[in-house]
């Protein structure tokens, strides 16, 4: 081909223009350490690099809220450090307190200490972080958590919510609790229900915890457990038949505690239920409540104080004489004029469940320690209570630890009745000496079935009010724990007093004799030694148990705070090493697409410079070929 | 003798005038566009005599180029493709270096964006880290700004491009109109080619070809006739029909070019190809617009999710949170040749469907028809009520009657929204991180409910006038049904079996408090109950935030594209744009190097050939005149012998 001057010299100089392009390229790549200089050197790539700078920043990020996700973390959690041990040591105090061996003075140390315990729980759950805001206030950070109201609760001020951060891509994590959580909002008893004894019972009965047995089962109410009398009377009606005729003016009634509640005439007959409704119809003067379960009458007393209960069966009036039988409600068979069946009721043998309603329950034979199962829950009553003694199991509401706290400080600053007993007190009010009409009559005062008398007198003898102050002396000499509080018979103003407490019975037996001597001259008033302050060491001693059971459980609640803190400690930590890999696969990738492999630039760059100069060379040796040269 | 001297004499003359062409060669070896010229020599006539034909000498019968004029054709295509390619490329190439800095690019700022947003979410009370979030807002502006600043600057630049362009082929027209003249004079003559001015015109030519494509029809008297683009005729006779860049009827930055036909002007602005005024019509349309567009459905996206994001949110104060950032509306123009009286108006319907494409809304007498021009697809033909009741690529016309047959209106649904995007919110404590309500389970709750407030939405309205409480009962439906019983808000009844969906259950509370959601689980005794109540104080609150800081990373743009890879996307499509020019304008250059090489082959000077042709030339000349000499010497000796 013919190949013109300038085509001779554009071409060469096209080439080396060429060349010094392509070496100040490679020059630029290593310069710039990057492969890819403009987007368009890789489209695809400059985009992609553009997302992965995009995931590295992130992740940069991610990384930061992780920091500081761990941070708070650390910091709540030695917050909650501080409250376990704290709790750890006032159960200490508890169990230490609860110890019978403590005079009120030593319980009082205890629960100053406590007194400081609660101050620095205040203080712990009113924690700030470094941002001076309330950590345990949710989300009104600014909001003091909580507050002591002018009545000495403590009231939460915040609320539920939790701070979430973003610690990776598709994940978040709560980086606190609410003060709700930690300290309050803990169910108190067994988380449902609490159960605790009447502080006016008499009886040694205690109850347990208990716990739900059948969750579906439960129904969450107020529930009362009333010990009292399975008097065994079942179903059935009663049947009044005189065999004879119809003519006789025989009548049944019965009594509860002397107090006649139904009367019965030949051909009558009366349901449970029936019966049932006649005994509830004298509460208010027999005290005595009758309930009906599972066709089983039951009777208690309302009052716990009040004494055993006594059922009367009497027929009464006139019998035609011939074989008139009845069969009581309570067992007995009455036969012939005026037959009486006497029931006593001490101690309880069964229990009534009642709901807030009254509505029974549950009923059924009392045992020691036995299950009392109901609506899905379960309690336990061990020992002896008395007939009318009340227990309770009442429906959470949810119990903080403060209150936890003030209970027990309640508790162990109120003094224990039963170590420092109330006595029994007897007061005479009136008495009139005692005459012996006939002679030969036995007069008999007993106190707690011990003779304080017991002389048969002459006719027209007397027992004067000043005798009876020597028969005392005599008494209180032969008898400990007796003691007169004041006064005399004589001063018609004698307080006796019994020390331990226990019921101090004046009694004047009239049958004792045939001729008993009718003294009805000497009327007063006793006071059952029953503790005035109604909390017995009982009482203190449940309620203490209520309060280790609270201070576990409130435990346990920290502890799986803890634990979800540690949880998610340790999530954010893995987050932490994800990010941490991602991050390090973007800058691979990154670097895969952006940078440049400077060994095979370099060589590049040799060759490049290698050919140039050759092209440089040629061009040099071609252009001075011309053939003017030889002209 | 005579014959002998004359044969000489005309050797001498014809080889001296071959010595001056070789010459003229020579001094153009490097002129540009310059054919080698050749001089063709012949016998002279012969004379006749008895014996036969006596040869008289030689002569020149023409001087011609050595010229190919396909391969000058070829080289005008080829010109003008090199141009457009390598004029493309120069331009894309400044967009593809604006988009390379990772550090100047849109997505830093992104990134910064949402980081601060996160850490003043880490910590939603603290006012620095609000503070530094406003800033970054603020620099997220600024960034977009600066971005569509420099791709309007380059916009401008090529404006102002195509009126230099235009006004070029105005002067080339005329220079080869008067080219043609002077060709048609001499041609006239018959007297040979003009050599150096055929070469001249085809310079010209191939400027002109530079700028667009370029073909030509000779005429019979040696002028050419000149189309340009798809044939428009620039040059007809001696007539230059002219160029005209116009101000555009929507856009009076934008120009189109026009020419006189007859009279009138016409829009010939798409159907210039080639050359360089192509490549800028090109990068106009397929560079500058679609990108500026595409910053804008980002700025539109992300002022438009947070915005809606950070209404449902409280801020410091307690107080509704109001829009973060200044959304430039959607525009929608009427063009200026419109004789009716329409008007337009558009609003953004959904943000996630927006496109990178304006559209045109034409009136043709009874019909509206809207028109995508990324891809010219027809998106709508209709009547004007159900024009302003249809949803077009995410945004919604609303026309006015008045509109005559021809009417047209410009719909830009996103080309001023990196400009004009600012933010509006200073105070710090305005920035919305909570959320407006919060719920508190009752502290007397026994059962196990778990209740979990879900996000707000907008349809009810916050703070809400009074607590929501929800109390759970199990007979709430009637008996034996369970369910919650809602007092305040909307009251009724929910209902909700802890036996069968203790698991977990979504609520939504019946309208007008349908923004309110929940999810409940556990099993919940009879009379638990959870109060839902505005979020007072809720400081360190920040789930609104969270969903705010979340947007980063949804898909809310239209191609499944967050805010930054929808960043990418545009670097990408540039990228790739850039990267074709590339190659485009390096097969252009091999073709047209060739090309060259091939009419240098034809039409290029070899001083060596040259050389050559002198020396040859040269000897011929010597002999040339050995003749004369030889002629006289035979005169001589007649003369000699006749002297005696």
């Amino acid at each position: 081909m013919r190949i013109s001057s300038s085509q001779l010299q554009a071409s060469a100089i096209n080439s080396i223009l060429g060349q010094q392009a392509e070496l100040s390229r490679i020059q630029l790549q290593i310069a710039s350490g990057r492969k890819v200089l403009t987007p368009s050197d890789d489209p695809a790539g400059a985009a992609r690099a553009l997302n992965l700078l995009e995931s590295a920043s992130s992740s940069g990020q991610f990384d930061r809220n992780v920091d500081i996700s761990e941070s708070r973390l650390q910091f709540e959690e030695v917050g909650l450090t501080s409250v376990t041990n704290l709790i750890q040591r006032v159960r200490e105090l508890t169990i230490q307190g609860n110890n019978d061996s403590n005079d009120s003075s030593s319980r009082a140390l205890i629960a100053s200490e406590i007194r400081q315990r609660f101050d620095e729980l205040l203080a712990l759950s009113n924690t700030r972080d470094a941002d001076n805001e309330y950590i345990f206030s949710g989300f009104q950070t600014t909001t003091q958590s909580f507050s002591v109201n002018p009545d000495g609760s403590v009231q939460y001020n915040g609320d539920e919510g939790q701070r979430f951060l973003q610690i990776g891509p598709s994940r978040q994590v709560a980086t606190g609790d609410s003060g709700a959580d930690v300290f309050g909002l803990i169910g108190s008893g067994n988380g449902e229900f609490t159960a605790t004894e009447s502080a006016l019972n008499t009886g040694s009965g205690t109850i347990s915890t208990g716990s739900i047995i059948n969750q579906n089962a439960y129904v969450a109410d107020d529930y009362t457990f009333v010990l009292g009398e399975q008097t065994g009377v079942a179903g059935g009606a009663l049947a009044f038949t005189d065999n004879v005729g119809t003519n006789d003016t025989l009548q049944y009634e019965l009594r509860v505690n002397g107090t006649l509640v139904y009367t019965a005439n030949e051909g009558d007959s009366r349901t449970l239920t029936q019966i049932q409704s006649d005994i509830n119809g004298q509460v208010g003067t027999t005290n005595v409540r009758a309930y009906i379960d599972a066709g089983q009458l039951y009777l208690a007393n309302t009052s716990p104080t009040a004494t055993p209960i006594t059922v009367n069966e009497t027929l009464t009036g006139a019998s035609d004489g011939a074989a008139d039988t009845v069969t009581g409600f309570f067992g007995s068979s009455l036969t012939g004029a005026a037959p009486t069946n006497n029931v006593v009721y001490n101690n309880a043998n069964g229990y009534v469940v009642l709901d807030s309603a009254n509505a029974v329950v549950s009923s059924g034979a009392y045992t020691s320690g036995g299950n009392i199962d109901f609506n899905g829950q379960r309690v336990n009553i061990t020992g002896t209570p008395s007939n009318g003694d009340r227990f309770t199991s009442s429906t959470n509401t949810e119990q903080d630890l403060f209150s936890t706290l003030q209970t027990l400080i309640t508790q162990l600053e109120s003094p224990i009745t039963a170590i420092d007993a109330v006595p029994t007190t007897a007061t005479l009010t009136s008495f009139t000496t005692a005459t012996a009409a006939v002679g030969g009559e036995t007069l008999q005062v007993t106190i707690d079935g011990i003779d304080l008398v017991n002389v048969a007198l002459a006719g027209g003898a007397t027992r004067t009010a000043a005798q009876f102050d020597t028969d005392l002396a005599t008494f209180l000499g032969a008898n400990a724990g007796y003691s007169i509080a004041s006064g005399s018979f004589a001063t018609n103003d004698l307080v006796l007093q019994k020390n331990d407490g226990t019921d101090l019975v004046i009694a004047i037996p009239q049958n004792t004799t045939a001729t008993p001597l009718a003294l009805t001259g000497i009327t007063g008033t006793a006071t059952n030694g029953f503790p005035a302050e109604p909390n017995n060491i009982g009482v203190f001693h449940d309620s203490m148990a209520n309060v280790l059971n609270n201070l576990d459980r409130n435990l346990n609640n920290i502890n799986d705070i803890r634990a979800r803190v540690g949880a998610r400690l340790n999530s954010t930590e893995d987050q932490a090493n994800i990010n941490d890999s991602s991050l390090l696969q973007v800058r691979e990738t990154l670097s895969e697409i952006q940078d440049l492999d400077f060994a095979e630039a370099v060589s590049q760059l040799e060759q490049q410079r290698i050919s140039l100069e050759a092209a440089q060379q040629s061009f040099i040796r071609i252009q001075s070929l011309s053939l003017f040269n030889f002209l | 003798m005579a014959e002998i001297s004359g044969i000489g004499t005309s050797a001498l003359l014809a080889y001296q005038r071959s010595l001056s062409t070789v010459s003229h060669n020579i001094a153009n070896a490097t002129t540009e566009g310059y054919s080698r010229q050749r001089v063709d020599l012949t016998t002279q006539t012969p004379q006749f005599t008895g014996v036969g034909y006596f040869g008289s000498g030689v002569r020149v019968e023409s001087i011609t180029r050595i010229y190919d004029q396909f391969i000058v054709d070829r080289l005008q295509t080829n010109t003008s493709n090199y141009s457009q390619a390598e004029s493309f490329l120069g331009l894309v190439s400044q967009v593809d270096n604006l988009l390379a800095d990772e550090s100047a690019g849109l997505s830093p700022a992104i990134q910064n964006f949402f980081n601060s947003l996160q850490n003043s979410v880490d910590d939603p009370g603290s006012t620095p880290a609000r503070q530094v979030f406003l800033s970054d807002a603020e620099a997220l502006t600024q960034r977009f700004k600066s971005i569509d600043d420099r791709l309007r600057s380059l916009a401008s630049d090529a404006e102002n491009d195509l009126v230099n362009i235009t006004n070029e082929i105005n002067g080339l027209g005329r220079a080869l109109v008067r080219i043609n003249e002077t060709i048609a004079l001499g041609g006239s003559t018959s007297t040979g080619q003009p050599n150096d001015l055929l070469d001249q015109r085809d310079n010209l030519l191939r400027e002109l070809s530079k700028l667009t494509s370029v073909n030509t029809v000779d005429q019979t008297d040696g002028s050419v006739n000149v189309f340009i683009g798809n044939g428009q005729g620039l040059v007809v006779g001696s007539a230059v029909n002219e160029l005209q860049a116009v101000r555009n009827k929507f856009d009076p930055e934008r120009f189109d070019i026009v020419i006189s036909q007859g009279g009138s002007f016409v829009d010939v602005t798409q159907q210039l190809t080639g050359g360089k005024l192509s490549a800028v019509v090109d990068f106009r349309t397929s560079i500058i617009e679609p990108s500026l567009n595409s910053l804008g459905r980002i700025a539109t996206g992300i002022g438009t999710t947070i915005n809606d994001q950070h209404l449902l949110g409280i801020d410091l104060n307690g107080n509704n949170g109001t829009a973060l950032f200044n959304v430039n509306p959607i525009d929608a123009a009427v063009s200026n040749n419109n004789t009716g009286t329409g008007a337009i108006s558009a609003a953004l319907t959904d943000v996630s469907n927006l496109t990178n494409s304006d559209y045109e809304v034409i009136y043709d007498g009874s019909n509206y028809r809207v028109n995508r021009l990324s891809d010219n697809a027809n998106l709508f033909t209709g009547t004007l009520t159900t024009l302003n009741a249809t949803a077009i690529d995410g945004f919604q016309l609303t026309v006015t009657a008045g509109a005559v047959a021809g009417d047209s209106f410009l719909v830009q649904p996103t080309r001023n929204s990196a400009r004009n995007i600012s933010v509006l919110i200073k105070d710090p404590a305005l920035v919305a991180h909570a959320s407006p309500i919060r719920s508190t389970s009752a502290l007397t709750n026994t059962g196990s409910l778990d209740f979990e407030l879900g996000a707000v939405s907008s349809v009810t309205t916050f703070p809400i006038a009074a607590d929501i409480t929800v109390v759970f009962d199990s007979n709430a439906l009637g008996a034996g049904v369970p369910g919650f019983i809602v007092s305040g808000g909307p009251g009724g009844t929910l209902a909700y079996n802890p036996a069968t969906e203790s698991t977990g259950k979504q609520f939504t509370l019946g309208a007008p408090f349908d923004g309110i959601n929940f999810n409940v689980s556990g099993v919940p005794a009879d009379g638990d109950s959870v109060t839902i109540t505005n979020n007072t104080n809720g400081i360190g609150d920040n789930r609104n935030g969270l969903l705010l800081a979340q947007l980063q990373n949804s898909v809310t743009l239209l191609g499944n594209n967050t805010f930054q890879s929808s960043f990418g996307e545009l670097v990408a499509d540039v990228g790739v744009r850039a990267r074709q020019g590339q190659i485009t304008e390096e097969t252009q250059l091999v073709l047209l190097q060739q090309n060259e090489a091939e009419r240098e082959s034809v039409s290029g000077v070899n001083l060596d050939e040259e050389a050559a042709k002198l020396i040859q030339l040269q000897q011929a000349y010597q002999a040339a005149a050995r003749v004369i000499t030889v002629s006289n010497s035979l005169f001589e000796e007649i003369l000699a012998a006749v002297r005696g």
